[in-house]
């Protein structure tokens, strides 16, 4: 590992670090039980089988979504369609299920890669749209987020909605369909194998293959990749389509693992949290499982302490912008870093003159 | 001098831009059906002008960088991975031979200094044991020892048989290193110097200022 690795590390603990005691100042402030929140919130998640496992359960989506974007992002296209293809990931695998009759085992997977599939549709849309319109990637794939949740809502209440039930849902998917849970006690289903897996497959990806490289020198500097003799226009492309059909998939999973109808009538903003892991884990795919850890850690965490104490769970969102503010601002601890790399060249030199 | 359409002129030579006028010819063949990639595979380096917007993505490690042009070959990707273990040896041996002052190739490319810099871009586009090497500056605004280094590979490809296009602002770079020299005045080529040794900075100055023409030059290039 060399330094820059070592202060990226240090630099994130750090942030997370003082966000947590500003939030906890802010507990201070605001609280009558002050103590008991910030306990509550910092052991909540460990104090029983169940709340732990909603840790693990709230991880599993975070996981593919921070992937998924991790991918899109290094090819250094913002684009937001993430949201949309998560969300059309969950409305295409009720809908497959729902019509399809496929034995146990290769139902689950064909469904799954169904919702993959859509995902890739909704973020490559956008990027075909810059590559034959010039159109800016940031402000369509937001506007394709809207597209695919009024799209995915006409479906539910015209197509698969269950008269029978109460709300606005779909019927329920086929229990062949539907992921098993691992543990008793917790929801936590066989989706986390999943998403862990998304993790490995996606830094192997960036990191190891022809492909990933291509997306990775593209991202850094176009100019430089285009001379090199890289093919920017479809390396872009196929890094839009791989990171939307990892939403997808995350959609798909989220849907078969902890629901069995479609209920999703608004946005979850998937898309939102996967910017904040990928900040937190530097772009690399391998890191998203704890950045997505550490963050389900403190939604869950928020959540007890808002039904024990009188701190609301929003205190979280402060602790997640303080975070984000502080990782992606250079200048922090811009000193600490000049220092360390000037005490590098000097031992180089040191090093130098002993030969 | 700059300004006069060197850098059109190198973007067209090297498939960066394809909007031009008639034809260049690459091994006979038209270079516009070429994409940069095959121009590359066919035997081309490109030493760009400008060493941070087009040479090198400064946030990548030196292994990254030095590898652009070539990661794609069998010898070091198979179908979908890259081969690490032969890139890592073969990107040792580089930053060896090209003298790259680093202490390991993990280091990002934008710390290293404008010459180290310089000669990762060089170690790059030579290591491919180029047929047609197009140096557009190459050793603008780098330290002596790197310069003089990078002059004397250049003329080590020479004498290997490469064909070698030389742009400089460096006038004295021009003509010690150049076995023909062409003057280009207006997007036209103003004077072409078969014989190196005998042209002086005051002539030079004089095409390059379009003051003299050769009148023979319309339209041709040089003959053999």
């Amino acid at each position: 590992m060399n330094s820059s690795t070592k202060l990226n590390i240090l630099r994130t603990l750090l942030a997370v670090f003082i966000a947590l005691l500003i939030s906890f100042g802010i507990i201070f402030l605001t609280s009558d039980e002050p103590v008991k929140a910030i306990v509550q919130l910092l052991t909540g998640p460990l104090q029983s089988q169940r709340r732990f496992g909603n840790v693990i359960e709230a991880m599993i989506p975070l996981i593919f979504t921070g992937v998924g974007i991790s991918i899109m992002f290094a090819a250094n296209e913002i684009n937001l369609a993430g949201e949309g293809a998560f969300h059309l990931g969950g409305l295409a695998a009720t809908y497959f299920a729902l019509n399809t009759a496929l034995p146990p085992v290769i139902s689950p997977i064909a469904t799954i890669l169904i919702a993959g599939l859509c995902g890739m549709i909704v973020t490559g849309i956008p990027a075909l749209m810059k590559i034959k319109t010039e159109s800016d990637v940031l402000v369509s794939s937001l506007m394709m987020n809207y597209l695919v949740l009024y799209f995915s809502t006409y479906v539910l209440s015209n197509i698969l909605r269950d008269p029978a039930a109460g709300a606005v849902v779909s019927f329920a998917v086929p229990s062949v369909t539907q992921l098993g849970t691992i543990f008793n006690g917790t929801r936590i289903h066989v989706g986390l194998f999943i998403a862990l897996a998304a993790a490995a497959i996606g830094y192997i990806f960036l990191y190891k293959t022809k492909l990933g490289y291509e997306i990775r020198v593209t991202g850094e500097n176009r100019e430089f990749a285009r001379y090199s003799g890289i093919n920017v226009v479809k390396i872009t492309l196929v890094s839009q389509l791989f990171g939307g059909a990892i939403f997808g998939i995350g959609g798909g999973v989220e849907l078969l693992g902890m629901y069995n109808r479609f209920t999703w009538t608004s946005l979850l903003g998937y898309g939102w949290d996967a910017i904040i892991i990928t900040t937190l884990a530097k772009k690399n795919p391998i890191y998203v499982p704890l950045a997505a850890f550490f963050l389900a850690y403190l939604r869950t965490g928020a959540s007890i302490m808002s039904r024990s104490t009188d701190v609301v769970t929003e205190i979280v969102t402060i602790t997640q912008g303080i975070i984000i503010l502080l990782v992606v601002a250079e200048q922090f601890l811009s000193k600490y870093k000049h220092k360390i790399i000037s005490k590098e060249a000097k031992a180089a030199l040191v090093e130098k003159e002993g030969e | 001098m700059e300004g006069n359409g060197q850098g059109q002129l190198v973007e067209v030579l090297t498939g960066l831009s394809k909007k031009y006028k008639g034809q260049i010819k690459v091994f006979d063949q038209d270079a516009k059906k070429y994409s940069i990639r095959e121009l590359r595979d066919l035997g081309m380096a490109h030493i760009p002008e400008d060493r941070m917007t087009y040479g090198c993505a400064r946030n990548m490690n030196i292994m990254d960088n030095i590898f652009t042009n070539q990661y794609h070959k069998t010898e070091y990707s198979g179908k979908v991975l890259l081969k690490n273990r032969k890139i890592e040896n073969r990107v040792n041996e580089l930053i060896k031979e090209y003298r790259v002052k680093t202490k390991s190739y993990r280091q990002s490319v934008g710390m290293l200094s404008g010459g180290n810099i310089q000669k990762v871009v060089v170690a790059r586009e030579f290591s491919t044991s180029p047929a047609i090497i197009i140096a557009n500056q190459p050793t603008r605004g780098i330290d002596v020892g790197a310069a003089s280094f990078i002059r004397q590979r250049i003329l080590d490809f020479r004498d290997s048989g490469c064909a070698i296009i030389l742009i400089s602002a460096d006038l004295n770079e021009v003509l010690e290193l150049s076995d023909r020299l062409a003057v280009i005045y207006k997007g036209q080529f103003s004077g072409v110097f078969n014989n190196v040794k005998n042209v002086t900075e005051v002539e030079l100055g004089k095409y390059m200022l379009g003051i003299k023409k050769d009148d023979r030059l319309e339209g041709i290039i040089y003959e053999q």
